[in-house]
């Protein structure tokens, strides 16, 4: 079976600086977890994958999608409508001079070729699909006028319009208190699990994504020190694995 | 040493802090736990002074702070934000800008002072001439301490100091604020959502929801689920972490 | 990372420097600011050493040779008063940066003064001055500054009060909006808990972070006002004759452009250049001065 997502040897950097000293990643149609400190270059990483590379990055290395060399590939097919990414804060990736509906039905328009009536339907249902509670009313909203954990809803909505196999969630709840961070999670372990789709999930939090991901690879410096399966997390002898997990306060022992 | 009775604050038109009332003592702690929204914030900032109270009072050694101005109120209590990427002056060295309060002041030997107050924060003497660009994130709240020590106040405000750092330096953080409170005798009020960090820090928390305070519990009894509202009950559900549910 | 970047500051000042070496750096690497740069430099020059670099002197009339085409005598040729043009620019530079220096020095300070205030005041005093500004702002600039000019009579120092007082709006409008973002930021609310007042916080806090787009816009600027400059010199209402000056040459070969096309040609590609290099600069300054605002 063709992996969804092979990443071989990356290299990349700002200029004389290099955050990623060849990084590579496979997965399935699975949940893997990419947890490291910050500056670690674990953003760059979603940001190779989706070929969209902040301003003064250089990128080198073979990133494949399904067998397809995403160096040669149109991209403007793919992102969106097969490979997918949320960011951490909504209010920083959503359009504030646009209404979320009319976001989402940008993306429907894009990838499903879907207009007028049937596309706000489709972004009615996907916006119900995210658990909001008056979708037509927050199809109306601009996303300053929705909280974190409605953003980042209306953000999954919108991600979610081309029916992507691939998700790429970079940070997806760090900006979001406990109690909002868990539903958004459980939200998108529905999604990933109903619709069978691959997820990608970074984080700084190791023990976030113990209990949410299948696989967990740790990167250190622009480096993967360990891959094993979520499971196997807390025997880890790494020393830098045993320090992020040791990390994160506990409230009961 | 100071206390709270019945503040509330109005914002936008609402009433976002209806009715607090707390006390805390000399080189005590209390925890503030909320949701995004329930006024925590607004409440430290209120208590600061950024923001008028719009009710209630607040005292400090019995004496009422509405009387002191912004500038005597930073002597007893300064207060440290939560992000560290907007706490600090874009175009001011951190020597400049710790040195900003000891100037205004006219303390003696603002130099030397800011070197105290670095190492006092676990950075090394060479950050001076840094810009706040140049520094991680967890440098930056460091200097954000640093400089909340620099009129040595008896209370810390603490508004999500470790919100927006990565796990491993917001462990670092917790460690270094443990460390004043025993070294200096610093009283804490600390606000956050996370339940695991407010642990670690503060003897009693007090659970906030749309403005007031549903429940006071110490942290021992917080550690051993033992809250009686439900709201609390549920802060604590949330921050179990992450189980995968059977579909 | 080499070792110079390794290199922490001493002393406030040496980290101002550095910082200030990293700007130079990345605008020396635009090539289009650097041009800017060279330009504005070299006009500079022109203006400082017009003495040592003319060939001729700018006011000596030679009637026998009026109107004489370029040659290796006189390089841009002669005026209709016989006046070699290439020492005429030359020293015509004095007045285009005269008044470069003078509005570019003080219109800015003035704006971003009254700016701030108005910004950090609010209520009252901000509707006055920003009322204020939008009288002024009304007028188009060439307009205002003719009117005052007629006004007041013809001279550089009138034609310098009159481009002042129609270029500061903008930048007070610009320090304002800086102010009234400034002012909510969380640096700004620890400066006040460190005991600052208003008048400290303005000075010492906000102002700064005002002056790099007070920067950019006062050398993109700098290109219309040698524009209305020039424009104020066609309509002779300028520097008084025989003083030279590029936009009373333009005027005065007008009714040779047919023909003796070089009359106006010259001091009109002077007039090009300058204003190129000022847009140049200034689109330069932008690229470098703005994103580093965080």
């Amino acid at each position: 079976m063709t992996a969804l997502l092979e990443i071989d040897e990356l290299y990349a950097g700002f200029g004389a600086a290099q955050v990623l000293h060849g990084v590579s990643i496979a997965m399935t149609r699975e949940r893997l977890a990419l947890v490291g400190g910050s500056g670690a270059g674990k953003s760059l990483i979603a940001r190779a994958v989706l070929r969209l590379p902040p301003p003064g990055a250089w990128l080198k290395g073979r990133i494949a999608f399904e067998g397809i060399d995403l160096a040669h590939a149109d991209m403007r097919a793919l992102r969106g409508r097969r490979i997918s990414w949320i960011a951490q804060d909504p209010r920083l990736s959503l359009n504030p001079v646009m209404r979320v509906g009319a976001q989402i039905e940008e993306g429907l328009h894009l990838h499903r070729r879907l207009r007028g009536r049937a596309a706000r339907e489709a972004a009615l249902a996907l916006l119900e699909t995210v658990r909001l509670s008056e979708p037509a009313r927050v199809h109306g909203l601009y996303p300053h006028e929705l909280s974190g954990g409605m953003g980042q809803r209306a953000m999954i909505a919108m991600m979610l319009a081309g029916e992507p196999d691939l998700l790429i969630a970079d940070e997806p709840t760090s900006a979001l208190d406990a109690s909002t961070a868990m539903q958004v999670l459980d939200l998108l372990d529905e999604l990933v699990e109903r619709r069978g789709m691959g997820l990608l999930f970074i984080s700084h939090d190791l023990r976030l994504v113990e209990g949410f991901c299948d696989r967990v690879a740790v990167i250190e410096a622009g480096r993967i020190v360990e891959t094993c399966a979520a499971s196997a997390l807390a025997a880890s002898r790494h020393p830098y694995t045993s320090r992020l997990l040791a990390a994160r306060p506990r409230l009961a022992p | 040493m100071i206390a709270a009775d019945g503040i509330v604050v109005r914002r936008g038109g609402r009433d976002v802090v209806r009715g607090v009332s707390f006390a805390v003592e000399q080189g005590g702690a209390l925890g503030i736990v909320g949701e995004s929204g329930s006024g925590k914030s607004s409440l430290l900032r209120a208590l600061a002074g950024l923001e008028l109270l719009a009710g209630g009072a607040l005292t400090v050694d019995g004496a009422s702070v509405a009387a002191l101005g912004l500038r005597a109120r930073g002597r007893v209590m300064q207060l440290v934000f939560q992000d560290p990427y907007d706490s600090l002056h874009p175009r001011q060295t951190v020597a400049r800008a710790l040195a900003e309060p000891a100037l205004v002041h006219r303390l003696d030997n603002p130099a030397a002072r800011v070197v105290a107050a670095l190492d006092a924060v676990g950075l090394d003497a060479r950050f001076r001439f840094r810009f706040p660009h140049q520094l991680s994130g967890g440098q930056r709240q460091r200097v954000a301490i640093a400089r909340a020590l620099m009129l040595e106040p008896r209370l810390l405000l603490l508004d999500e100091p470790t919100s927006a750092l990565d796990v491993l330096a917001q462990a670092e953080l917790i460690e270094l604020l443990r460390r004043l409170r025993r070294e200096r005798g610093l009283a804490y009020l600390l606000v956050t959502h996370d339940l695991a960090v407010v642990a670690q820090l503060v003897e009693r928390v007090a659970v906030m929801q749309e403005g007031r305070f549903v429940e006071t519990i110490d942290t021992e009894a917080l550690r051993a689920g033992a809250a009686y509202h439900p709201h609390t009950q549920a802060l604590i559900a949330a921050s179990q972490g992450f189980r995968r549910r059977a579909r | 990372m080499t070792a110079a970047a390794e290199a922490v500051p001493g002393s406030n000042l040496a980290a101002r420097i550095a910082a200030w070496r990293e700007t130079a750096r990345t605008l020396a690497g635009n090539r289009a600011a650097l041009a800017g740069v060279v330009i504005v430099l070299v006009l500079a020059l022109m203006a400082l050493m017009a003495p040592l670099l003319a060939p001729a002197d700018p006011d000596v009339q030679n009637l026998a040779q009026r109107l004489a085409p370029p040659s290796a005598h006189h390089l841009l040729g002669t005026d209709e008063l016989g006046r070699d043009i290439l020492s005429r620019i030359l020293f015509g530079s004095r007045a285009t940066l005269a008044v470069v220096a003078a509005i570019g020095l003080s219109v800015p300070a003035a704006g971003l003064a009254i700016g701030c205030l108005a910004g950090m005041s609010g209520g009252f005093v901000d509707l006055v001055l920003m009322r204020t500004a939008d009288v002024f702002l009304a007028f188009p600039r060439l307009i205002l500054a003719l009117a005052l000019v007629a006004a007041m009579g013809p001279g550089l120092s009138h034609a310098l009060i009159a481009i002042g007082l129609a270029a500061w709006p903008p930048y007070a409008r610009l320090a304002r909006a800086e102010t009234l973002a400034l002012r909510g930021r969380d640096f700004i609310a620890a400066a006040r808990l460190g005991g600052a007042s208003p008048a400290r916080i303005l000075v010492h806090h906000i102002a700064p972070l005002c002056l790099p787009s007070l920067v950019v816009r006062a050398s993109l600027d700098m290109a219309g006002v040698i524009l209305t400059a020039a424009g104020l010199g066609f309509l002779g209402l300028g520097v008084a004759p025989p003083t030279a000056e590029w936009g009373a040459m333009i005027a005065a070969g007008r009714r040779f452009v047919l023909e003796q096309w070089w009359v106006a040609a010259a001091p009109g590609v002077a007039i090009a250049v300058a204003t190129l290099g000022f847009n140049l600069l200034g689109e330069g300054l932008r690229d470098v001065l703005d994103p580093r605002q965080r």
